[in-house]
This record gives structure tokens, sequence and C-alpha cells, in this order.
């Protein structure tokens, strides 16, 4: 038991590092960087001077840096204050995320299921025909899919299926400037503004799944247990899917979290080309509109989210796996 | 002298077998394609990319095969130039990339100790950090810059590489002929440079041409959100620009099709040739006859 | 009810290897008698094993079974049958003991559900009876009931082979092809293994196919003994004959390099030589190199079996 103890315990010690060195990265880089912020809010913004000393007084750029330190410790963690947008002045940063965040959620919580869904049952049944066409099939056009850059799959699809042939909308999460009598007419709307996203997101992530539990399947294949279950007589499905695959997806499952990180990257670029009201689209246009203070808090907020989904995904394993109870 | 004729029979090796792999042969000749595309682009393009030859949004004709975009420029001839930025942001940043990564796990696998235990914990944690919006931020605080995107990809990509040269050379570092070396009285930094690295050389390679994949994506990710030089024409701009300039809903498919697969076209040649140099330098996965 | 429960004739089984290709089943041909327990012994890599694994037509590439036929209870070609038959067939009548048992459990499924799920396939009947049935026959060889939803990594070698065993049996099969069931077993886990496979034997009516590289377990164990040089039979018949007085060189060799009890006076020998390459086997008899009563023709033709008292024997010193 104690073994547990301990893993989960190196884990949290982990994270909680690579979290001090964010809340670090977070504080150096904005104050490290040439420029004076003060300079694009009057030139870019237009701002009157006193939302410029306020906006400065943030910064407490006449404090000390230990100072300037705990000033951001205290803000960041404690009160969850980052500061004014600039493009949104006087909107919180918070206030803006809070109000992107749950579109966000949506589309990374389906996207998260079905991508490694899919690649995860690509490469069970590529490992399973090794060497046959259906593995060729597979493999080949993973590999080209891989290459292919998420945000240009993502405006092929919306031409072809949102212009050229006008299944699905045109963007955004729900049709704009149309109330809806019902919660169900709602949620179908949103259901269609999401299916082409999804697409997108699903099949530039799926690829590395597929390869891993491809991967892991074909050695599992060689395990003299397999041998057993054939000799048993048990049916081919039965096989691949009880004994191989409930095997080889032990290493898969944890690098499901470990790609969460791409998930997300990928959310970022599926937001921009649907103009899905997202933080993704956020990022893009606080990239736009020089507006920092969004893109670190984002920043900071995408960090925490991948950290937590990689505890996730190692507490998951320690379910799923037997023998890791006892080692 | 020995040097210099052993390293000329390697890279020969490696040559000849890549060039007997189907895969390695068809990513080859599209790399070369596209080198030759981005060298002689001044000639062979058939406008300056920059000049304004007509109405914005015009569609193809003869004389424009993939039109023109929102401000009038050849289409085509941003994309013949495109080449460019993409084959040296991704040459540079897996070089880069590679030389710090290798470098690191070097040192890291051969001295072991504390400070292989400081260093990993640095390239797991530098692996568990968020990279794209890690990215986001540098590249937006730094500036749109041609330099600044390598530079940035550069050292958020170098973890990676580091993580299997400081495997490869731990397994090495215990094996005979090392220690033999060590009894000769050569220094430890010959070891490292002349025994250790030569060694390791075929898969540092593979995962090198693999990485250029990963850096031009990278570079075409970065650009299509606005963070890319402005002062360069790349395919990634292109794309900013037919995204933010609604090429779709003006019918312009052309203009978001041309770039994003050439992008693909390369992105997918390396990942060719990496892979073959896989097979090549790891015996293990070759296929069984 | 006819007497022999297994004919396997002509059968050829070959591996496609980096060196060439490995006879390693070449030419077999011999006969199972209902309820008899026949002993197959021959060293390391001489195709034993292959020959279990080909009986069942569980031979994967790069192995390919090129001819032969194995004819179960009269009736059932397995080489000829469907796919579909074969796997009613299999297990259901005849079951396999795998070598090296350690690794032949599946390790992230519950003992007893892996044998339920044997039950369940082949007997049709209810989980519920199935697990019932599966708890009976772990009792039977020896797993205390608080044991049997454990997962294979928490058992002892011995009891993962037990479970193995139970797991053979489970669907009361007629024929159970052993193979090496006590390799890396220490020898008093050995010894109760062996024990319990000859009670299950008389209490159950199993034929077995017990296959071992160890000659002085087939002492105790079997009725007959075949053995195999090569990738060819060179002889089988009744254990006592065989042990008493063997006929072929390399059987005297064999089972001279054991010390029978109360034996002890006979002098230990062993078998010089390397042993063959299956790739490119010695021409004519393939133990000529090795044999020290080799005559010129035994370099030159291959001996085919003949029978000798009661039994097989292939060596151009028998006829």
């Amino acid at each position: 038991m104690s073994s547990i103890k301990s893993f989960i315990m190196r884990r949290i010690w982990f994270s909680t590092l690579t979290f001090i060195i964010l809340l670090i990265l977070n504080f150096i880089i904005p104050r490290a960087m040439p420029g004076d912020p003060a300079r694009i809010l009057v030139n870019e913004y237009q701002l009157p001077m006193e939302a410029v000393n306020q906006l400065k007084a943030t910064f407490n750029l006449d404090k000390s840096i230990q100072e300037q330190f705990l000033a951001y410790l205290r803000e960041t963690l404690l009160h969850l204050n980052f500061g004014y947008s600039y493009r949104y002045y006087p909107t919180t940063v918070w206030e803006l995320l809070m109000q992107r965040l749950p579109w966000t959620i949506l589309l990374l919580g389906v996207a998260s299921i079905t991508t490694p869904a899919f690649g995860i049952l690509l490469g069970i049944i590529s490992g399973w025909r090794r060497g046959k066409k259906t593995d060729l099939a597979i493999t080949s056009t993973s590999m080209f899919i891989w290459a292919i850059p998420y945000f240009w799959l993502a405006m092929v699809l919306l031409y072809l299926f949102g212009y050229l042939i006008p299944i699905f909308p045109l963007g955004h999460a729900v049709t704009p400037g149309v109330s809806h009598q019902n919660l169900f007419e709602y949620v179908v709307d949103v259901l269609r503004h999401m299916i082409l996203p999804i697409i997108a997101i699903t099949l530039t992530g799926y690829a590395s799944y597929t390869l891993i539990t491809r991967n892991a399947m074909i050695e599992t294949l060689m395990e003299d247990y397999i041998l057993t279950a054939e000799a048993k007589g048990l049916p081919e499905k039965k096989i691949m899917l009880n004994h191989a695959a409930r095997n080889a997806l032990l290493p898969t499952v944890t690098m499901v979290a470990l790609r969460f990180g791409f998930i997300v990257s990928g959310s970022i670029y599926t937001e921009t080309v649907f103009s899905y009201p997202g933080v993704g689209l956020l990022i893009y246009e606080a990239i736009t509109y020089h507006d920092y203070p969004v893109l670190q808090a984002a920043f900071f907020l995408l960090s925490i989210t991948v950290i937590l989904a990689n505890i996730i995904a190692d507490i998951v394993y320690l379910i799923v796996d037997p023998r890791v109870k006892y080692t | 002298m020995t040097k210099l004729m052993l390293s000329k029979i390697l890279e020969n090796e490696i040559v000849a077998a890549l060039l007997n792999n189907r895969k390695g042969c068809v990513g080859l000749i599209i790399v070369i394609f596209f080198i030759f595309m981005a060298v002689t682009a001044d000639i062979i393009s058939p406008y300056n990319p920059w000049e304004i030859v007509g109405p914005p949004y015009s569609p193809p004709s003869s004389s424009h095969p993939l039109g023109l975009n929102d401000i009038g420029q050849d289409i085509l001839s941003e994309l013949i130039h495109g080449s460019r930025v993409s084959l040296i942001v991704g040459f540079s940043v897996a070089f880069f990339g590679t030389l710090i990564g290798v470098t690191v796990g070097l040192i890291s696998g051969y001295y072991g100790g504390i400070i292989d235990d400081v260093i990993t914990r640095g390239i797991d944690i530098l692996l568990a950090l968020p990279s794209l919006p890690l990215i986001i931020l540098l590249a937006a605080y730094l500036g749109p810059s041609l330099f600044n995107i390598i530079f940035v990809l550069s050292i958020m990509g170098w973890g990676g590489i580091a993580r299997i040269v400081r495997a490869q050379t731990l397994s090495l570092r215990e094996r005979a002929f090392v220690e033999s070396c060590k009894a000769i009285g050569m220094s430890n930094f010959q070891i490292i440079f002349k025994v250790i690295l030569p060694n390791i050389f075929p898969i540092i390679l593979a995962e090198t041409v693999l990485r250029v994949t990963g850096a031009i994506l990278s570079e075409a990710g970065l650009s299509f959100l606005g963070l890319g030089d402005p002062t360069k024409k790349s395919w990634g701009m292109m794309l900013y620009y037919a995204n933010s300039r609604f090429a779709i809903f003006l019918g312009r498919w052309e203009w978001v099709f041309a770039p994003g697969f050439s992008i693909a076209l390369l992105g997918t040649a390396f990942c060719l040739i990496g892979s073959a140099l896989d097979e090549i330098a790891n015996p293990k996965i070759r296929r069984e006859r | 009810m006819k007497m022999m429960i297994l004919e396997v004739k002509g059968l050829k089984t070959y591996y496609d290897s980096r060196r060439g290709c490995v006879k390693a089943v070449d030419d077999v041909s011999f006969n199972l008698k209902r309820g008899e327990v026949l002993g197959i012994v021959g060293e390391s890599g001489c195709g034993k094993t292959t020959l279990g694994l080909s009986i069942l037509r569980l031979i994967r590439p790069p192995g390919k079974i090129l001819k032969g036929d194995v004819i179960y209870d009269g009736k059932i070609n397995i080489m000829k049958i469907s796919k579909e038959e074969l796997r009613k067939v299999r297990w259901k009548e005849i079951s396999m003991i795998f070598q090296g048992a350690m690794n032949a459990l599946n390790p992230v499924h519950k003992i007893i559900d892996q044998v339920v799920e044997a039950i369940v396939l082949h007997e049709g009947i209810e989980k519920s009876e199935a697990v019932e049935r599966a708890a009976k026959m772990l009792q039977l060889t020896g797993i205390p009931l608080d044991r049997m939803k454990s997962y294979p990594f928490e058992l002892s070698g011995g009891m993962k082979q037990r479970v193995v065993i139970a797991m053979a049996l489970a669907c009361n099969p007629k024929i159970v092809i052993a193979d090496e069931p006590t390799t890396a077993l220490d020898v008093v886990v050995q010894k109760g293994i062996i024990d319990l496979l000859t009670n299950l034997k008389r209490k159950l009516n199993l034929s077995l196919l017990f296959i071992t590289h160890d000659p002085s377990i087939l002492s105790v164990v079997s009725d007959r003994i075949m053995v195999i040089y090569a990738g060819k039979i060179v002889e089988i018949g009744e254990t006592r004959k065989i042990i008493e007085k063997p006929l072929h060189p390399y059987t005297q060799g064999l089972f001279k390099s054991i010390l029978l009890p109360l034996e002890q006076s006979k002098e230990l020998i062993s078998i010089p030589g390397d042993p063959p390459d299956l790739v490119n086997p010695p021409s004519g008899c393939r133990f000529h190199p090795r044999c020290p009563y080799r005559m010129e023709l035994c370099e030159v033709e291959e001996p085919l079996p003949r029978s000798q008292r009661d039994g097989i024997v292939a060596c151009h010193l028998y006829g």
C-alpha cells in the first residue's frame, strides 16, 4: 500500500515543481522583455494617463524585485487577480477568461474523449492486422495526416462542409442572433456547431495514439498468453480486445493525459479557424491586439490544466494496472 | 585523416541505405524538389511576390494560376518564395535543437551522478510544460521576426533528443570498449566526442530529420496565429492572411489549399526520410523479410 | 470406439528464419492410444514443442505447417477442418499445457476468470455455473479457495502451473498436450505436479502427450515413449522396454545419461558432439555424426522407421 502512496507523492512533488517553474516563468517573461508596456498602452490603446498609472501599479515597477514577486504571488494565487485586459479595459482578465472558458471546456472535453478513442481503436486494429492491407492503409494515412498542419485541416473541413456543401455552420458556437425556443433546440444548435471543430481536432490528434497503441499491440501479441487464448479456441475479436488490447492499452493510458497538452494546442488553432468563442480564440485575439495580460493568464491557465491532466493520468494508470500496486 | 575517411564512409553508407529504402527515396525526392524551389525562387517565380499585380481576391487565371490575395499579390509567387522560410526554419530549428540536445544528453548520460539527476529533472519539466502556450507567450513578447521564431522553437524543442541521447550514452558508457578507451588514457572529452558520439550518430540523424517536420509545422502554426515574420513570405503567413481575410467565404480556396498542402507535403517528406533512417539505424524496427 | 484417439501422419512444419529454412518437424508419424500417456522426449530445440503446437494448428508465421494429417478420434482431420470447427476442437477435445506456465496466464485477468472463460466458451452454461465448475477444478489441482481471485503475479511458479493445468482440464478434453509442464520448477514441486497429472489422468480418463527433454521423468509417467532427434522420430516403444533395452543409439545415449534409482552401478554416459543444425541437417541419418555405431551407409541413406518389437526404430542397425 505504501508504494502507491510514495508513487503519488513523487508525482505530486514533480507537478508542484513544474508549477513553481511555471509561476516563475510567468513572472519573469513579461518583465524581462524589451519594450515599455506603458508605451504600448498609450500608443495602441490611447488610454488616459490614470488608466496607465493604474496598470503600471499592477506591475509595481517602483518596488524591488522581491516585493514585486511576492505581490505577484499574492495576487495570482490568493486573489486570482490577473490584472486588466488592455483591449477590454476595465474588464479584468479573469472575467474575460470565465466568459470564454465554458466553451473551451466543452470542446476540449469532447475532443479529449474522441481523439484517444478513435486513435486507440485504429491502433488496435492496425496492430492486430500487422503487415496486412488494413495496417498499411491506416499507418500510411496516419503518417500523412500527422504532417498536415491542424489549422489547415480545419480550414479545409470548413470549406468543404461549411461552404461548398453547406451541411454545417460556418463557425461560432451557436447561430448568432437567434434566440432558441427551448433547451433542446439550443443543445442541437450547439452540437451542430461543434461537429466540424471536433472532427478537426480528432483528425489532427489521433495519429500518435494509433502509433503507440499499434506498437504496444504488436509487442503484446508476441506474449505467450495470447497463444494460450488462441489455443483455448477463443474467437478472434475476443482475443484482440479482451486479451491483447487490455494489456497493450496500459502504456497508452499514460499517454492519453500526456498528449492532453497537444489537444489543448489543437483547440487554439481550431477555435481560431471556426471563430469558436473559447479561450483559444481569446488567445488569438490577444496576440493580434497585443493584449499581454490576457496572454499571460491564458498561458498560466492552460499550463495548470495540463499538469492536472497528467496527475489524473497517473492515478488512472494506478487503477487500471493491478501490477503497479505491488511494485 | 582516418576520422575524415571514416565519416565519409559512414555518410556514404547511410546515403546508400537511404536510397535503397523506398520511403526514404520518395521523401528525398520531395525535399530536393522544394530545396530547388527555394534556391531558384527569384528565377522561377512568375512575379515578385511583394508586387501588387492586380485586383484583390482575383480568381485563378492563366497568368495567375492560383489567383491573387487580399492585397493583389500573386499567390503562386508567394508560394514559391514561402518554401525558403519553411526550409530555413525547419533546418535551423532542427540543427540548433539537436546541437543543444545532443550536448546536454551526452554530458548528462556520460557523467551521471548529480549532474545527470539535475539535468534529467530539468528535461522532464521542460517536456511537462505545455509548449504551445509558452511558445506563444515568448514569441508574442519577443516580437515577430524569423530569428525570434527560430530561437523560441529551438530552446523549446531540444528536450526529446536530449533524452534519447542520454539513454544511448548511458548504455554505451557501460560497454567494454569505452572502458578500454579509458584504460588507454583518453580524456573524457575525447571519449565523448570521438567514441560515443559517432556511435549514436545514426539515431541522432534519424531524430533530427523527424524534428524538421515538427519545426516546419510549428513555424506554420505560429505564423498562422499572427506571430510570424511579416517581412518574409511564408506558407504559415499566407494561411494567416487567408484565414483572417476570409478567403473561404469568398470562395478563394486555392489560397487556402496551396500553402497548406505544401506544408503537409514537405512535412511528410521529412517524416518519410526520418522513418527510413530510423529503420536503418534501429535494426529492431526493420521489417522481417 | 476406436483405439487410436490421435493419428499423426507425415507432419511437416518448417520455419523461415534468417539463416534459412528450419525443418523443425520433418515427416513425423505416430499414434496416441486412448487413455495412454505417450512421452515425447528429445534435446532442446529438436522440434518437440513445434510438434505439440502443430497438432492444434497453432503455428504462426514465420512457421508453416507444410503437410500432414492429424486425425482425431478417427473422424476429424484437424488439418483440414475450417477455422470455426477448429475453434470447437481446441480446448474442448484437445487442450494444451504450455511450456513456461509463468507467461501463459494473462497478467491482467484473475486466475479464476481465465478458467471460467474457457468453460463459458465451450460448455455453453451460465456464468455462475461456470464459476462453480472452475472453482472445483482449481481445488482439484490444489489451489486454495482464498487464492482463486488472485492475479497471476501473486502466485508462485508451482501454483501458476497448477492453474494452467486446471485451465487445460476445465472443459474435460480427451487429449491433453503437456509441453514441459515441470521445467523451471524445483524438484519437490516437480514431483507434486507429476503426481497431480497422473492422478488426474486416471480420474478423468485422459490421453496425455507428455513432452519433455528430461528422460527421467518419463520413466515414471509414460506408458510409451517416443524419441525425437533433429525433427525426426528415431524410436517409439513401451516405456519399460525402452528403459531396459533401448534400441536406437541416441535413445541409448539419452537413457544411459540418467541415473535410474536402484541402478547406481551403471556409468554416466553423455552423448558426444553438438546438437544438429535444423537448417542444414546432416546427410543420411541425422544422428550419424554422433553415433558410436556409425557405418558408411548411415552417412548416405536416411533410415526409415521400421516396426520392431511392438514399436518403431529408425536405424540401419535394425534392418
